[in-house]
C-alpha cells in the first residue's frame, strides 16, 4: 500500500521538513477528494481528470502507490469521457485513502 | 565566455525554476535542488511560472505539464521564446503515459522529462547534464557571433578595397563609344579584369585578364596589373613592353600555381593595324564587317605570371584591321557556360551568335542573349566577361582622357637637352617614353601629350627605319608588304653594329606658353627631299601618313644636310 524505500528517501531528503511534508500532502490530498466528488456528481470529465491527475501525481510521489493506481484509471475515465463506474472507483479511492493516512502519520512518529 | 558561465562551471549557485500546482511536489523538488546547493524559485501554475521567469531569469526550468490557469506546455513555448538566443532547459514533471502527450511536450519545446515519483539521482544528474549542455551552447554562440562579427569585418574590408580597386580599374576609358562589355561578379571581387586606356599617339590598349580563383587573392594580382597597364600607357610605352612588364611583376608577387590568363590588344587608330598578345585564354575573334565572316585569334602564349622575364616570349600576332571591323575577347566562363542538361555553351554557338545578327551594332545584345538564354537557369560557376572593340578612324574619339593628370605646377621651362642612341640600344630600347616624359615635365605640356608624342614617334621610327636601317619605305604600301617590313626591320635590327639616332630638344617659353623644337639627327644617307615629300603626299597609302602627319600637327618641318637631320618646332598655348 505504501512504498517503504520512497518514504525512506524522502525523509534523508526532507529531513526536519519530513512531517510538514507529510501534513501538506494529507491537506492537499483531502481538498482534492472532496473536489472529485463534486466533479463526479456533476459528470464534469474535464475536471475529473485534471483532479485526478494531480493527485496521481502528489500520491506517487509520496510512496501512495495503490491511491496513485487508482487515481490513474479514474483520469483515463475523465479523459475519455466514459463516466460509467467512476462512483466505484471514487469510493475505492476514499477507501485507499484513509489507509494511506493511517500508514503515513504513523511515521511522524 | 561571460560570467555567468564561469559561475556555472565552477558548480556556484544557478536558479532553477519549479512550477507544480502540487505543493507537496514543489517541497519534494525544492529539497532536492536545494541540496544541490542551487536556489529553487517555486510557481503553482503556469501564469506565475510565467511571471516568475520574466522577473528572476532562471537558468533551468521545471515545468508540470497540466496545471491550473495555463498548462505547462503554452507556459514552455512563452519560455523559450523570452529565451532568445539563450538556451534554457525546459524539463518537463509528468507522470504522462501516452506516447502522444509526451511528444506533445517536446513540440512545445521542452528538452527532457522527469517522471513521478522523482529520484534524486536522477533529478541530480539531469541538471548536471544541462548545465554541462548550456555551457556548451554558451560557447557556440559566442563563436558564432565571434565568426559572424569577423565576417562583418571582413565584408566591411573587400568593400573598401573593392572602391580602391575600382579607383585603379575604372580610371581609364571602358566607356568610350566604340567598346561594350559585360563583367559579372560571381563575389565581391571578379577573378575578370578588364581595363582600357588611351594612348598617347591616339590608339587605344584594352587587356582582359582572368586570374585563377576569385574574390581577394584574385584582386590583389588585378592591381599592380592595373597600375602598371595605365601608367605605362599614358607614358607611351608599347604592348611589348606593357606586357613583359606584367609578367614579370606577377611572376614576382603571385604564388606558384596562381596566374593570369590574359589578352592585350592595341589598335592603331592612325594606321588601322590591331597587334595582340594572347596567353591562357580562349581564342578572340575577329567580324570582318564587310565580309560578315568570323576570324579566330588564337591563343599563343602561356598565361601571365607564370615564365621568366628570360623564358617570356613577347611575340604579337599582327592583323590589319580596317574601320568597322570589330574584335571580341572573352574569359572562358563564356565557352563554359552551362545549361541545366550540363552541356557547354561552346565557341561554335558564340561565332554563330555574331555571325547571325543582321546589324553590326547589334552584335554584342546577340552574343549576350544566346549565352543568357542558353544558360537558362542555371547558377553561373564562372565569370562571365565579354568585350568588344571596334576599329574607328584616326581623332574619331574627342578629349581622350587617360584618367591620370599632371599635378605639378611648377617644373623646367627654359631648357635644351641632347640625347644619342648607339646600336646597341637602338636594337631592344624604345626612347619615346623617356623622351615625352622629359618634356611633359614642362608645366602646361601634357594636354599635347598626345601630337608631340606622335611627331617623336614618326620623327624616330623615320630615322630608325629609313636613316639607321635603310628600309625603303615603297614596301609598305601594300599591306602584306606592311607586315613583311616589319619582319625585314626586327631581322635588321637584331644584327645592327653601327650608327645612331640624336635627339635634340630646346624649350622656349612665352607668356601664352612656349615653343618647342625637335630635332632628329640619324647616322643614315639621307634621301631626295623634294622628291620623297611630293610622292609621300601624291600616295596617301600605309606609309603616307608620316611627314604630312608631322607637318599638319607642327609649326614648321625642316630638313638639313643630306636629309639626315630634321628639326620641328612645335609652338603651343596655355589651356
Amino acid at each position: 500500500m505504501i512504498q517503504e524505500e520512497i518514504i525512506t528517501e524522502l525523509k534523508e531528503i526532507l529531513a526536519e521538513e519530513f512531517p510538514l511534508l507529510v501534513s501538506t500532502y494529507l491537506e492537499d490530498a483531502n481538498a482534492r477528494i472532496t473536489r472529485l466528488q463534486s466533479a463526479i456528481s456533476a459528470s464534469d470529465a474535464a475536471n475529473i481528470r485534471v483532479e485526478a491527475h494531480s493527485l496521481k501525481g502528489a500520491s506517487s510521489n509520496l510512496g501512495v502507490s495503490g491511491l496513485a493506481e487508482l487515481c490513474s484509471r479514474l483520469e483515463d475515465c475523465g479523459a475519455n469521457e466514459e463516466l460509467d463506474g467512476v462512483d466505484s472507483l471514487f469510493s475505492q479511492i476514499q477507501t485507499e485513502f484513509t489507509a494511506a493516512e493511517g500508514c503515513l502519520k504513523q511515521h511522524l512518529n | 565566455m561571460d560570467m555567468q558561465l564561469t559561475e556555472e562551471k565552477a558548480g556556484a549557485k544557478i536558479k532553477v525554476l519549479v512550477a507544480d500546482d502540487n505543493e507537496s511536489d514543489r517541497m519534494i523538488l525544492s529539497s532536492i535542488i536545494n541540496r544541490q546547493g542551487h536556489e529553487v524559485l517555486t510557481a503553482a501554475d503556469g501564469q506565475e511560472a510565467l511571471e516568475v521567469f520574466e522577473k528572476e531569469r532562471p537558468q533551468i526550468v521545471l515545468l508540470d505539464a497540466i496545471m491550473p490557469k495555463m498548462d505547462g506546455m503554452e507556459a514552455a513555448r512563452f519560455i523559450k521564446k523570452s529565451a532568445g538566443d539563450e538556451f534554457i532547459p525546459v524539463l518537463f514533471l509528468t507522470s504522462l503515459q501516452d506516447a502522444n502527450s509526451l511528444a506533445d511536450c517536446l513540440d512545445a519545446g521542452g528538452d527532457d522529462f522527469l517522471s513521478k515519483p522523482y529520484s534524486q539521482i536522477i533529478l541530480q544528474a539531469k541538471l548536471n547534464a544541462f548545465l554541462r549542455m548550456r555551457s556548451m551552447h554558451a560557447t557556440m554562440q559566442s563563436q558564432r557571433d565571434e565568426i559572424a562579427q569577423h565576417h562583418r569585418h571582413l565584408l566591411r574590408e573587400q568593400k573598401v578595397a573593392k572602391a580602391v580597386f575600382d579607383n585603379v580599374a575604372h580610371s581609364g576609358c571602358l566607356n568610350s563609344p566604340n567598346i561594350k562589355y559585360m563583367l559579372s561578379p560571381l563575389a565581391m571581387f571578379n577573378g575578370d579584369v578588364l581595363l582600357a586606356a588611351h594612348k598617347p599617339s591616339g590608339g587605344m590598349h584594352v587587356l582582359l585578364g582572368d586570374f585563377t580563383g576569385h574574390g581577394l587573392p584574385a584582386a590583389i594580382g588585378a592591381m599592380p596589373m592595373a597600375e602598371i597597364f595605365y601608367f605605362m600607357t599614358s607614358k607611351g610605352f608599347s604592348i611589348t613592353d606593357i606586357i613583359a612588364e606584367i609578367n614579370m611583376n606577377l611572376k614576382s608577387i603571385l604564388p606558384v600555381g596562381v596566374f593570369c590568363c590574359a589578352c592585350m590588344a592595341d589598335f592603331s587608330f592612325e594606321k588601322q593595324i590591331l597587334r595582340i598578345w594572347s596567353g591562357g585564354l580562349p581564342e578572340s575573334y575577329l567580324y570582318r564587317s564587310h565580309r560578315k565572316k568570323i576570324e579566330r585569334i588564337p591563343s599563343k602564349h602561356l598565361a601571365l605570371g607564370i615564365l621568366s622575364p628570360d623564358d617570356f616570349d613577347t611575340e604579337l600576332q599582327v592583323i590589319e584591321m580596317p574601320k568597322g571591323d570589330r574584335f571580341f575577347m572573352c574569359s572562358d566562363g563564356i565557352s563554359e557556360a552551362m545549361n541545366s542538361s550540363g552541356e557547354m555553351f561552346g565557341e561554335e554557338r558564340m561565332i554563330a551568335a555574331i555571325e547571325d545578327s543582321s546589324e553590326d551594332e547589334e552584335i554584342f545584345t546577340a552574343v549576350q542573349n544566346a549565352v543568357t538564354q542558353f544558360m537558362g537557369e542555371q547558377q553561373r560557376d564562372d565569370d562571365i566577361t565579354l568585350v568588344e572593340v571596334k576599329m574607328i578612324g584616326d581623332f574619331e574619339l574627342q578629349n581622350p582622357d587617360s584618367g591620370f593628370t599632371n599635378a605639378t605646377q611648377s617644373g623646367p621651362q627654359d631648357w635644351s637637352m641632347e640625347y644619342e642612341l648607339g646600336p646597341n640600344t637602338l636594337r631592344d630600347f624604345n626612347p619615346l617614353p623617356l623622351m615625352l616624359q622629359i618634356v611633359m615635365e614642362v608645366p602646361g605640356l601634357r594636354p599635347y601629350s598626345g601630337q608631340i608624342y606622335t611627331i617623336l614617334a614618326e620623327l624616330f621610327s623615320n630615322a630608325l627605319e629609313h636613316g639607321v636601317l635603310g628600309l625603303d619605305s615603297e614596301l609598305k604600301s601594300t599591306a602584306s608588304g606592311f607586315i613583311q617590313y616589319y619582319e625585314e626591320r626586327t631581322a635588321q635590327l637584331e644584327i645592327l653594329e653601327s650608327g645612331y639616332v640624336r635627339f635634340k630638344f630646346t624649350h622656349i617659353p612665352n607668356k601664352e606658353g612656349g615653343v618647342l623644337s625637335i630635332r632628329l639627327e640619324d647616322s643614315g644617307e639621307g634621301f631626295n627631299i623634294d622628291d620623297t615629300l611630293s610622292i609621300e603626299v601624291k600616295r596617301g597609302g600605309y606609309s603616307g601618313r608620316g611627314v604630312p602627319l608631322v607637318r599638319s600637327l607642327s609649326d614648321s618641318v625642316e630638313y638639313f644636310g643630306a636629309g639626315n637631320a630634321v628639326e620641328v618646332s612645335y609652338v603651343w598655348q596655355f589651356d
